[in-house]
């Protein structure tokens, strides 16, 4: 029997959303929605003692320099995230700015981002959501933890009539597939991972 | 059972996104205490007619421990708070 070493193993990246259905689908004339599987880059969950302002400025000035936004996703919680892949070495550097005020859980393997836009977008979301995600209750830069279905995601507000959701990556597939079928009857356009 | 709780963090959500944990009237005992208080603490419930104040857990949302006080049998919801305030005071 032959020995078979870590070596001997090549371990790919795939995607979480390979081979997902994609393409102009549903209702024809203007798509009312667009679907896109956004880059699996960094995700880093950031976590704070609740009400912790000083800490809230930290998580802010982080985002900002890795040109970002902070989604809120509990009290004293938040998500940064972007479509670059972040070292290792790089996460511990910021970890370390950042204690003990804030503790870092690197989410990038673990969760993934898919972008919902259209003139559509919130009845289409609605479908799947129970929050309010009207313009009033729901502005730009507001982000929240809520049920997609029966999955936990989080939902975060970037204009009028665009969302990114994030989403455990083993959810990722399915939560597509509920986003399309949502979506079909103002006709969509699905870009898959690139 | 009241089917909207509205989260003091997330707004108003379906009783989907919650875990219920049960009454949150029972006391823990000192760890020293008689094996009675500790039976009474872990098994013994009451089950009322009308108000009760339950800890619920937003298990769908921001994952925080709350104290809702409802009618058990109008379904009304008369409050909702972190369970974290109600530990402090």
């Amino acid at each position: 029997m032959s020995e078979v070493s870590q070596m001997d193993v090549a371990i790919l990246s795939r995607p979480a959303l390979a081979g997902v259905k994609t393409g102009r689908l549903g209702a024809s004339g203007a798509a009312g929605i667009r679907l896109e599987a956004l880059p699996e880059g960094f995700l880093l969950h950031l976590l704070a003692k609740p009400g912790d302002g000083a800490a809230a400025g930290k998580a802010e000035a982080l985002a900002s320099r890795l040109g970002t936004v902070l989604r809120k996703t509990a009290p004293g919680q938040w998500y940064v995230a972007g479509g670059r892949e972040m070292p290792a070495a790089e996460v511990r550097t910021i970890e370390a700015e950042l204690l003990p005020a804030i503790a870092i859980s690197d989410q990038s393997h673990g969760r993934v981002r898919i972008g919902a836009s259209g003139p559509a977008v919130e009845s289409m979301l609605a479908k799947l959501m129970a929050a309010d995600l009207s313009l009033k209750a729901f502005p730009e830069g507001h982000g929240t933890t809520l049920f997609a279905g029966h999955v936990a995601a989080h939902a975060q507000r970037f204009s009028a009539d665009r969302f990114e959701i994030t989403i455990l990556r083993g959810f990722a597939a399915d939560l597509w597939g509920s986003l399309i079928e949502a979506s079909l009857e103002f006709g969509v356009e699905a870009t898959g991972p690139a | 059972m009241a089917s909207l709780i509205t989260c003091p963090h997330c707004g108003q959500r379906p009783k989907e996104e919650y875990t219920i944990k049960g009454d949150a009237g029972p006391k823990r005992p000192a760890p020293g205490a008689p094996e009675r208080e500790w039976f009474d603490y872990v098994y013994q419930r009451d089950n009322p007619r009308g108000t009760l104040q339950e800890f619920w857990h937003h298990s769908g949302g921001c994952r925080r421990w709350l104290v809702v006080t409802r009618d058990t049998v109008t379904h009304e919801v008369f409050s909702v708070s972190d369970a974290s305030e109600r530990a402090a005071s």
